[in-house]
């Protein structure tokens, strides 16, 4: 286009009035061609501005590159006389032979840039994101600058952060350096002193822009407690034990023999076959029958446990046996404990029942030694298909350590005690002993610990268990099934009254004073229990 | 010889499964059980089978031998009308309830969870004062049109329960007093029990005769209510919900949900007061009718329901009731215990167990 008089006019106004600042620079670094737009952003008459040098005007006015190296360069920088802030674009103005004739400097304030880069790109938006995270309390993170120096973190982050744990501090710092260094994700997990929180897992990622490292980030993850986890678990199994609704994991132990009839279990628990289980007394029978029963699908049905004596006190075996079904119900499994060796009749009725009942699980108990060659074939080989043999404790005394653990938790919890360790000296003579009662035994004797301790008693020696009152009761040499806990009271309330009748040479009056009760309730209870009066009153 | 029962009370809501296992009067643990989100919208017979797996895994998970239950007690959903007290849930229930035969509720899978777990673990299944106990004299039920009768729909369960409470607090039985109790929650009804028996009650669904509640209307005024329905701005539907569940203390109020009105009267008590003043005003009138319905032989007074958490609005309905007999105030409402009590009664031999036809 070819520019008259008239159009130069046109162009020059147009010149003065692009909305950016447009200042040509010579190689002195002398302003040689200036708009009004440069003019007002620097607050200046623009005419007054040619001639002077740019370094006059600009605080850091650095185009050594565009000299140089011919490149265009992009910076922020400040008007020395107002302090405003300005992006400046240096490019280089070459000559038709590619020399430079000097160096283009387009400017903007530095507002109107970033109201223009809030309207047209997503950074608000990011922006806004970024303060909704900082605020929330469920994330805790924090952002750190390429030289380790924190940006900004997350509320969260700042509460977690425990000031009084210098070493903590540090110990996150340190861990953001590594990343920083190494470039790469690091993770890391703390564990703090305090009960209330256990441990931290931080983990640090770093954060690169075009290639470029330029911070990195930081989270924090809090592990649950595994204190209250621990007691949550001990309090399920607790639960557990008062409704005997056992799982498989309340079989404690590691011992080749407790593995075998565990997977074992495991196994039968799947089928609908009887099983048989057989054990000395006090291994946990009657608890083994209700973990495959749990264990199976089973469980949203009743479980129910019959002794065998049930079937012979029955006036009607039939009635019996009728009564069971129903409440064995459609699904449900039910337990027969042989604490006798059961008649050819009972055996024959039972083999019918399981053949007549084919929805009903059927799982037998029985003490060992048992005489099974004398059983009625039929019935005996319908059991024996799928046994399971409970090992004594004494056969796998390795696990001794394991089920003092469960159990001296247990009855710390119901005690309210705080035992901690069974010394060697103890722990040496239960390795030895015969245990004739088995667990059951070992939980009794642990039981009479907790109850009977100081509940301040941490370790417990040979000489604690010495000195504890002796218990008429110590262990009840009877079968594990078939005793009521009102049977057992009252069995224990009888003994103790004999003893101390026989304490008091059967003098009602002091008897009743050592005792608490007034003279008629002893009169009672010894009626009750059939104690012969007679001697001193 | 004294035996513990322990009884697992179902008691279904919209979005979930309220249950609690009680050894007699004693809740050993109660839970709610959220349904998940894509089952709540589909129709609620099919949602039997997931409630109930979920029900009994929670059970034993917890570690709860099922074999110690010895009765579950669902909430009562709509059957036909009967009298009431505990029923043993039987076939003829179980399919009134299927076949939706008196109506869409989710109350209604209450007695079918029960029947569905019970027969599993071999044991019964009861209901206790469903919402339809229907024991009002016939002459309650006449209006001034008579091919319009009035129904009794009303929270039988708590009005009953808290009438139990009241007398045993007189050292009296419930079924020798003549009592008046207002029960205050999402809907408000107030009952003239005779010597057991509601012998009248206003409909709290149906906006017939109740003061206005929480969320309800209560009566309004014949001609206007006409106008308002053929206006032409609403729909059959849009005027049933707002009536029933958009009136009332929340459209004074402008509020949704009942923890608003918590915080309403915290921060701004006399505009709630004004509020309270008209429920007040209405449900007292409303307890003046009752006790003429009972010739005036008014044992004592009951408050309950949710709004009698309010002290403010009981002392307005006592200071205008106080002429009639003392009133009593039972805040809140226990559905659960009052399930697990009726059944237990039944348990212990105290009542007789009553059957559907």
């Amino acid at each position: 286009m070819k520019i008259n008089s008239n159009n130069f006019n046109m162009y020059e106004d147009l010149f003065h009035k692009l909305p950016v600042g447009i200042i040509l620079i010579n190689k002195q670094d002398n302003i040689t061609l200036i708009n009004q737009t440069a003019g007002e952003i620097i607050s200046s008459e623009a005419d007054h501005l040619i001639g002077r040098e740019i370094q006059t005007i600009l605080k850091n006015p650095s185009y050594e590159q565009v000299k140089q190296l011919h490149l265009q360069v992009e910076k922020k920088d400040t008007i020395k006389e107002t302090n405003q802030h300005v992006v400046t674009t240096y490019t280089p103005f070459l000559s038709n032979s590619d020399t430079l004739d000097g160096v283009l400097l387009v400017m903007e304030s530095l507002d109107n840039f970033k109201q223009k880069v809030s309207a047209l790109t997503e950074a608000d938006f990011y922006h806004q994101i970024l303060q909704e995270l900082l605020k929330t309390d469920l994330i805790a993170f924090r952002i750190l600058q390429t030289d380790g120096i924190e940006l900004f973190s997350s509320e969260l982050w700042k509460s977690e952060m425990n000031d009084d744990n210098p070493y903590f501090v540090d110990w996150v710092d340190q861990l953001a350096m590594k990343t920083l260094t190494a470039r790469r994700e690091r993770s890391d997990r703390y564990q703090v002193e305090s009960t209330a929180m256990n441990a931290v897992d931080i983990i640090t990622k770093p954060i690169k822009r075009e290639g470029m490292l330029s911070g990195c980030i930081q989270f924090l993850k809090k592990e649950e407690n595994s204190a209250l986890k621990q007691q949550l678990k001990i309090t399920a199994q607790m639960l557990r034990k008062l409704e005997k609704t056992y799982q498989i994991e309340d079989i404690i132990g590691n011992s080749p023999e407790i593995n075998i009839a565990r997977e074992q279990a495991k196994i039968y628990a799947e089928t609908s076959a009887p099983v048989l289980l057989r054990g000395e007394k006090g291994t946990g029978k009657a608890m083994l029958a209700r973990i495959m029963h749990m264990t199976s699908n089973r469980k949203y049905y009743p479980f129910i446990r019959v002794n065998s004596s049930f079937f012979i006190s029955a006036a009607d075996l039939k009635e019996a046996f009728v009564s069971i079904s129903k409440r064995g119900g459609k699904n449900g499994t039910v337990y027969i404990y042989f604490n006798e060796e059961p008649s050819i009749l009972l055996q024959n009725k039972l083999l019918s029942l399981m053949e007549n009942q084919p929805s009903i699980r059927f799982v037998f108990g029985v003490k060992e030694p048992s005489q099974l060659a004398e059983w009625h074939s039929a019935f005996l080989d319908e059991l024996q298909r799928y046994q399971i043999v409970l090992p004594a404790l004494k056969q796998r005394i390795n696990d001794l350590p394991l089920l003092i653990d469960h159990f001296v938790n247990h009855y710390n919890q119901k005690y309210d005690t705080q035992i901690r360790k069974i010394e060697e000296d103890l722990m040496d003579c239960w390795k030895t002993m015969n245990w004739p009662g088995n667990i059951m035994e070992l939980e009794d004797k642990i039981e009479q610990i907790a109850k009977n301790i100081s509940s301040f008693t941490e370790t417990v020696g040979i000489d604690t268990v010495k000195n504890l009152p002796k218990n008429p009761n110590t262990y009840l040499e009877k079968d594990d099934d078939g005793l009521s806990l009102q049977m057992a009271l009252d069995q224990f309330e009888r003994e103790y009254l004999f003893n101390a009748l026989e304490k008091h040479q059967y003098n009602k009056t002091k008897t009743a004073k050592a005792l608490g009760v007034s003279v008629r309730n002893l009169y009672y209870k010894m009626d009750k229990y059939k104690i012969e009066r007679g001697g001193v009153t | 010889m004294n035996k513990d029962f322990r009884i697992l009370v179902i008691n279904p809501l919209v979005d979930g499964t309220h249950i609690a296992l009680f050894e007699n009067n004693h809740c050993l643990f109660e839970k709610l059980l959220p349904l998940e989100n894509i089952i709540i919208n589909t129709d609620l017979l099919s949602q039997v089978n997931n409630r109930k797996s979920i029900i009994v895994d929670t059970i034993l998970s917890i570690g709860i031998d099922i074999i110690s239950v010895n009765a579950i007690c669902g909430r009562g959903g709509l059957l036909q009308p009967i009298e009431g007290g505990t029923y043993l849930i039987n076939q003829k229930m179980v399919d009134d309830l299927r076949e939706e035969k008196n109506g869409k509720h989710v109350s209604n899978l209450g007695a079918l969870l029960a029947n569905a777990i019970a027969e599993d673990w071999n044991v019964d299944a009861y209901i206790v004062d469903p919402v339809v106990v229907d024991e009002m004299l016939d002459i309650a039920k006449k209006t001034g049109i008579p091919s319009i009768e009035r129904k009794s729909i009303f929270h039988a369960l708590n009005q009953k329960a808290v009438g139990r409470s009241l007398a045993a607090s007189l050292n009296a039985n419930y079924h020798d007093l003549c009592l008046v109790i207002a029960h205050m929650g999402g809907g408000l009804t107030v009952g003239a029990h005779q010597y057991g028996r509601v012998i009248d009650v206003n409909n709290g669904f149906d906006g017939d005769g109740p003061p206005l509640s929480f969320e309800r209307a209560g009566s309004l005024p014949n001609k206007d209510l006409i106008e308002l329905c053929f206006n032409g701005c609403k729909s059959k539907e849009q005027l049933q919900t707002e009536t029933i569940y958009q009136s009332g203390i929340k459209a004074y109020l402008n509020i949704e949900r009942r923890v608003e009105l918590d915080l309403l009267w915290r921060t701004k008590s006399d505009e709630v007061k004004k509020v309270f003043d008209i429920v007040g005003y209405q449900v007292a009138k409303e307890i003046g009718k009752m006790s003429t319905v009972l010739s005036g032989n008014v044992n004592a007074i009951a408050i309950t329901g949710d709004l009698a958490t309010y002290d403010y609005l009981n002392q307005q309905i006592i200071q205008q009731v106080s002429w009639i007999a003392d009133t009593y105030v039972f805040p809140g409402e226990n559905v659960m215990l009052a399930l697990a009590q009726g059944t237990l009664r039944v348990l212990q031999g105290m009542e007789e167990v009553k059957f559907y036809e």
